[in-house]
């Protein structure tokens, strides 16, 4: 069975009642309060608090991706590239629902049905007008514009070193 | 501008999820001295603790959606401090940081040279000798009892709080805390007043 002096050892808030009926107990309370003290007075005060420097800092962190995603934008995009390949499939005389449809079937359809619309389009884009290519080049850097342009930095980015 | 409520750790990390991305400040705020003093104790450098302290901030932040409100709020951020104080450390030499042990032969006579801390607010103290010698005595404590040390004295944390960080029974962690105080008050005995 513990002593008294030993529970209070083992927990000392529990048992500090104890102090009022041993001496030794007290003097040895006082000598570790005082190392107490001597403890809390060398915490350090720092200058002055980093929040603002912290925050100002913050990266934008996976969890809040979602909303800093500009979806209205990248629906409005989406809608866009839709309509520019349908342009570009009845510019070419196919209808741009079939166009679409064809296009999806070969990318699930299997190698061969995705090598045999390469060939076609392969020999379509030999045989294109210069203006098509110059059309294909023009669509290719707005489409990478908007998609640079969704990919904003944040607005307090982690790489930002200065206001 | 209408003054904000007060939260609770749990509620302001609800709120901040939940997009007052701002009020990660008050967190920052809440805890940015404990979390310092406790970082500093580690590595021994004030300049390097108080960036290694904006970087935990950081890391907190980012791992925010990762706190599971089940645990407290201080034991998370504490576990993370401790862990990338030991990382700062790894990184550096054993030479860098400085921690070397002198007179091997004499196993009583041991002695410890720390690397100079730099520009601290130690140098502000009144009794530098005492403070130097609080830095010696909690440096020279046995590995376990120094980590309950700097977690409870300069990290501020709860006996309750101390146990779950560190996954030891409840009276474990007062035992082990009241000897190494006792070993600190024999550490620093020759020293009739504290600071």
């Amino acid at each position: 069975m513990k002593t008294r002096c030993q529970q209070w050892i083992d927990d000392p808030e529990n048992h500090e009642a104890h102090l009022l009926e041993c001496d030794s107990c007290r003097t040895r309370a006082e000598e570790l309060s005082q190392v107490d003290r001597s403890l809390s007075a060398s915490v350090v005060e720092p200058g002055g608090s980093i929040a603002s420097l912290v925050t100002d800092r913050l990266p934008v962190a996976t969890w809040e991706g979602a909303r800093h995603r500009a979806w209205g934008l990248t629906l409005l995009v989406i809608a866009l590239i839709t309509l520019l390949t349908a342009g570009l499939f009845a510019w070419v005389g196919i209808p741009p629902a079939e166009g679409i449809a064809d296009s999806a079937q070969s990318a699930y359809g299997g190698p061969e049905s995705a090598a045999l619309l390469s060939d076609s389009v392969g020999a379509f884009l030999r045989n294109a007008p210069r203006s098509f290519h110059a059309m294909i080049l023009l669509a290719f850097l707005t489409v990478n514009f908007i998609l640079l342009a969704l990919l904003r930095r944040p607005p307090r980015g982690y790489d930002v070193r200065s206001r | 501008m209408p003054e904000r409520k007060t939260l609770d750790d749990r509620a302001l990390v609800a709120s901040i999820l939940a997009g007052e991305r701002d009020r990660f400040g008050e967190l920052v705020a809440r805890y940015e001295k404990r979390i310092i003093n406790y970082v500093y104790r580690v590595t021994r450098r004030w300049e390097e603790a108080h960036d290694l302290t904006q970087e935990i901030f950081t890391k907190v932040y980012l791992a925010l959606d990762r706190y599971d409100p089940k645990f407290q709020f201080s034991t998370w951020i504490f576990r993370i401090a401790q862990n990338a104080s030991i990382d700062a450390l790894r990184k550096k030499s054993i030479a860098e940081v400085s921690l070397t042990r002198q007179g091997d032969d004499e196993s009583d006579g041991k002695e410890w040279q720390f690397a100079d801390v730099g520009v601290s607010p130690y140098r502000d103290l009144k009794n530098k000798e005492l403070a130097a010698a609080i830095d010696k005595a909690v440096e020279g404590l046995p590995a376990d009892y120094r980590e309950l040390i700097q977690l409870r004295h300069f990290g501020e944390l709860s006996y309750e709080e101390i146990a779950a960080m560190t996954r030891l029974p409840l009276g474990t962690v007062k035992n082990k805390l009241f000897r190494a105080r006792n070993l600190l008050k024999d550490e620093l005995a020759h020293f009739s007043e504290p600071l």
